[in-house]
């Protein structure tokens, strides 16, 4: 499929839903907006623009690049989606962990596996990050961090 | 002659060592939060609210005003060096600051960033001291009709943000629009969008939406390409802003002072609104305005002197009527109180050194940060020069902390990640995020002022044409909109004409 | 084998997320050691600066002197404090977690949304130090010399505006009740805050505020005049010369208290232990001082009182919300 007509039926899927919100939260009337006036309009609105642009790809000559697939064609897709995986990780594991822990194994993963830099380098890196910002966040700036299962 | 002798005493207030060494340290705390992502002025001066029991109020309120402008300083610094705006602010100046720095000139990037936000401070001050009082009176004009116009002209400078597609750029408004209805309603106290997930009862936040759709979008999709591939060209063209640039920006920058300080008196309006305006603004002055989003130097000039000058215009409600311009101004006024000190029209006679003297540490604090960030340019150019894949860990590690800290929870995280996500296959399909942000941070206002406005007017729309102020917005707003729309309806037709030849 | 080292991350991070969530599940190990041993976190409702948020750090830093160890107050502001709230009651009774809130999160919020917490059971009520106080106030020229005045002026000019803290703050309601009993009618403007409320009088865009605390800062610099308080059975000992409406012949909506909190089922212990530390801190002269120059009132509830006040604060807002046709999402 084409990616632009793919992209069109995402936003009009939320404008849709916006419009299905605002209805449920009252639309008011003009003199009175209510809670769902706005976001009314604006799902309206996107989801106008976004029929009209995936009827336009049918008018349109379609471009060489224009394939869904092609747009993952010649990168390394695998990637951002490790990189997001690893940090919903991080997030999981932050408040039950400490953010030392979690974050010394985010920087950990991502260096050994991910960049694959020598064991050497994947532990020195990510245990000066951590300790730096240890300093700063903790010690420096009084944030809390959270502090985790084993105390820190 | 009532000028220079405040002008004076305030001198004399804010050159007393202990003040001068506090306005150092806010200044510093401020720029050092302001480059990391996340954590804002306003979380910093909370957790520092304490240190300031037991000194002076003059000296507290001159640290906690330090580490507010400082952080503008510091917030253009990640958005020209790694796409990732430091402070809400700074967003604009990810557009064309970065691009700047991917062609090699980071560093001038960097430079007219420091410069214009030091001229405009001040400047700003300067327009503090003379014109606080009658400036203050022409804000307290602005009630729910005049917000309502005056936003409805902001929609219309966001129009002149989007750079590719005008149709996908509305459609994104109108999705920063949906996202900013998240939260609990103002005017019935009931919350929408909100799943059910406490969190979100104060709305998505800005920090994680810039940063997601900003920041964790460029890791994502830098780290797609191949490695081999340089990312950012590491010869480096200059590290200041020569002649070229200078000519380019004075214009860029004294415009900006300008907007900013004003929307920066309007309470709810501030820093992010300015640099917003600025921008767009120079983008449809400009003789080039292609080059904008390309790496146009006024794109930065303009969006920094304005964040600086609406940092310091903030002030001037809290400093003449003890009115909170932002949530930081709360946090000052908050200070105040527990010094015992009641900010008001009274304030400027009962505790004149106070208010001189935090005016006249703020001179001093624009140059002990300009002294503070150009030599730092040096550095961050050179931190540029690390290798990408040693970078972006680093970067992202420095963004989820950032996020967490800022609310203390990991909701604030995930939603950046989510935002980081949808940034990523938005910028795919080519849509573009800096009219998502913009009427994000617009709608909110938008929709109270409205509804404010038709309380009051009993539910009549001719509120909005009566009073002056609100018809005279209306009014170039819909200018705006005639001339911009006029060229692209000339364009449509060319193209349509283009197309029907190129079929034959 | 080289395929698996290319796709080890992939392979490797659900696995710590689900390390993640085990450990979420395992419960904590018990240190047995007199308490407190280590860092308690307060969790404030309210935004940095805001005055509650002010006399939570003023007790924080009090406590923290008295039982030795570091007091961290943490804001998370949003829904009227029922974030807070719903935090505290998710975390473990052992006393290192608390909130600073008001009564609202149990009394008002729980008509209007669905809550994480079940308001009647889900905390161990502390103290209460203050209340939340309420006025009419109008600008100093204002054609009023007093509230007979304006109830006059108001039936003569029916829809008079009114800027509220926000839709069913307490100050909204007993602006709502005092409108009721006299038969007038006014226009209610919601507005985000008490300074934002405050902002819309100076500019003059509406007629007065139901005033939330920071008036008294106008008040007291001559730009505002208050006419009568509201949300209290006492007159002002400030102003002594305000009546209250209840004075007036008018309902009153019961003020909301300043109240720390803790999770439900704390041991009596560290009850005791905490309870006392802050007795001391509000009735010590820093505290006091701290009162007086937000002016706010020293209100202090032990938890028999505040439980006792807290249930019928809850009944009266229910039934007064579904007056007011309020509707729980």
């Amino acid at each position: 499929m084409q990616a632009e007509r793919a992209g069109t039926l995402f936003w009009l899927a939320v404008g849709m839903f916006s419009i299905y919100g605002s209805i449920r939260l009252g639309l008011g009337t003009l003199r009175e907006p209510g809670s769902g006036f706005l976001s009314f309009l604006a799902g309206c609105f996107i989801s106008l623009v976004a029929i009209t642009i995936f009827l336009q790809t049918f008018f349109r000559k379609p471009k060489a690049h224009s394939k869904l697939k092609a747009l993952w064609a010649e990168v390394n897709w695998h990637r951002p989606v490790t990189i997001s995986l690893l940090a919903l990780g991080f997030i999981l594991l932050l408040e039950r962990g400490g953010f030392i822990l979690a974050g010394f194994l985010l920087l950990l993963i991502l260096f050994r596996w991910l960049e694959k830099f020598s064991w050497k380098k994947s532990v020195i890196i990510p245990a000066i990050t951590l300790g730096f910002a240890y300093l700063l966040f903790n010690v420096f700036l009084k944030a809390t961090l959270p502090k985790g299962f084993f105390g820190f | 002659m009532e000028f220079f002798a405040n002008f004076i005493a305030g001198f004399n207030v804010a050159l007393q060592p202990l003040n001068f060494m506090f306005c150092f340290l806010g200044v510093f705390i401020g720029t050092l939060i302001g480059v990391l992502p996340g954590i804002g002025p306003v979380g910093t001066m909370a957790i520092l609210l304490p240190v300031t029991y037991g000194i002076p109020p003059t000296t507290a309120i001159i640290m906690l005003a330090g580490i507010y402008y400082g952080a503008q300083y510091g917030g253009s610094t990640t958005s020209i060096l790694v796409n990732i705006p430091g402070e809400a602010a700074s967003v604009v100046t990810t557009l064309d600051g970065y691009q700047m720095a991917k062609n090699g000139r980071a560093g001038p990037a960097l430079g007219i960033a420091a410069f214009g936000s030091f001229i405009a401070g001040t400047i700003a001050v300067i327009g503090l001291q003379l014109l606080a009082p009658p400036l203050v009176t022409v804000a307290l004009r602005f009630g729910p009709p005049e917000y309502f116009s005056l936003m409805i002209l902001g929609f219309v400078i966001l129009t002149y943000l989007a750079q590719k597609s005008m149709a996908k750029a509305l459609m994104m408004a109108g999705v920063g629009i949906i996202l900013g209805t998240v939260g609990l309603d103002t005017m019935t106290g009931m919350p929408r969008f909100t799943f059910n997930i406490p969190e979100l009862l104060d709305g998505v936040g800005l920090a994680p939406l810039a940063m997601g759709l900003f920041g964790i979008s460029e890791i994502l999709l830098n780290v797609e390409k191949k490695i081999k591939q340089e990312l950012i060209t590491t010869k480096v063209r200059g590290i200041f802003p020569n002649l070229e640039d200078w000519r380019r920006s004075i214009g860029a920058i004294l415009r900006g002072t300008g907007l900013g300080f004003f929307l920066g008196i309007l309470p709810g309006g501030g820093a992010v609104l300015s640099s917003f305006v600025s921008y767009a603004v120079e983008k449809r002055i400009s003789k080039h305005p292609e080059d904008f989003g390309r790496g146009a130097i006024e794109g930065v000039a303009a969006p920094e002197s304005a964040n600086n000058s609406a940092a310091q215009g903030a002030f001037i409600p809290l400093l003449t009527l003890g009115i909170p311009a932002n949530v930081v101004m709360a946090i000052l006024l908050g200070a105040l109180m527990i010094h015992n000190i009641t900010p008001g029209p009274m304030l400027v006679k009962d505790h004149p050194q106070l208010f001189w003297g935090v005016i006249s540490s703020m001179y001093m604090g624009n140059i002990m940060l300009l002294v503070l960030n150009l030599p730092l340019i040096g550095l961050w150019v050179q931190l540029l020069r690390v290798p990408y894949n040693i970078l972006f860990p680093m970067i992202l590690f420095v963004c989820v902390i950032g996020a967490y800290v800022i609310n203390n929870s990991t909701v604030d995280v995930s939603l950046m990640l989510l935002f980081g996500v949808v940034g990523y296959l938005m910028r795919k399909f080519e849509y573009e995020p800096a009219p998502l942000v913009l009427a994000y941070v617009l709608a909110p206002m938008l929709e109270n002022a409205l509804r404010q406005s038709l309380i009051l007017s009993g539910g009549s729309f001719g509120i909005f044409m009566v009073r002056p102020i609100s018809a005279g917005c209306l009014l170039v707003a819909a200018a705006l909109l005639f001339s911009s729309l006029l060229p692209m309806i000339r364009r449509r037709r060319e193209e349509i004409v283009a197309e029907a030849e190129e079929d034959e | 084998m080289k395929l698996v080292r290319k796709y080890l991350p992939i392979i490797i991070s659900p696995w710590i997320a689900l390390f993640g969530l085990l450990s979420a599940i395992l419960p904590y190990p018990v240190f047995g050691q007199d308490f407190p041993n280590k860092p308690i976190t307060v969790y404030c409702g309210y935004a940095a600066g805001a005055t509650t948020d002010l006399t939570a750090r003023g007790l924080a830093s009090g406590v923290e002197k008295l039982l030795g160890v570091p007091v961290v107050v943490e804001n998370k502001a949003g829904g009227g404090a029922t974030v807070a709230a719903g935090l505290v009651a998710s975390k473990k009774p052992d006393g290192y977690t608390l909130g600073v809130v008001s009564t609202g999160v149990i009394a008002v919020r729980p008509h209007l949304l669905k809550l994480a917490y079940d308001p009647l059971k889900d905390f161990t009520l502390i103290c209460q130090y203050s209340r939340y106080i309420g006025a009419v106030t109008v600008l100093k020229d204002a054609p009023f010399k007093n509230i007979q005045d304006f109830i006059t002026y108001a039936k003569a000019n029916p829809g008079l505006s009114y800027a509220s803290p926000g839709m069913y703050t307490q100050q909204h309601l007993a602006t709502e009740l005092f409108r009721q009993c006299k038969g007038l009618e006014f226009k209610h403007v919601p507005t985000k805050g008490g300074a934002e409320a405050n902002t819309q009088l100076l500019g003059k865009h509406v007629n007065f505020v139901a005033g939330a605390g920071q008036h008294i800062q106008y008040v007291k610099q001559g730009a505002f005049k208050m006419l009568a308080v509201f949300n209290t059975d006492k007159r002002d000992p400030n102003y002594p010369d305000l009546p209250t409406i209840k004075e007036l012949g008018c309902q009153d909506a019961p003020a909301l208290g300043y109240i720390v909190v803790g999770p439900k089922g704390m041991p009596e212990a560290v009850y005791k232990k905490l309870s006392e530390a802050i007795k001391k801190v509000t009735d010590g002269p820093d505290f006091q001082k701290l009162l007086g120059n937000l002016e706010i009132p020293y209100d202090y509830k032990d938890r028999a009182q505040l439980e006792k006040d807290v249930l019928v604060e809850y009944e009266f807002y229910k039934t007064f919300l579904q007056k007011m046709g309020a509707k729980k999402d």
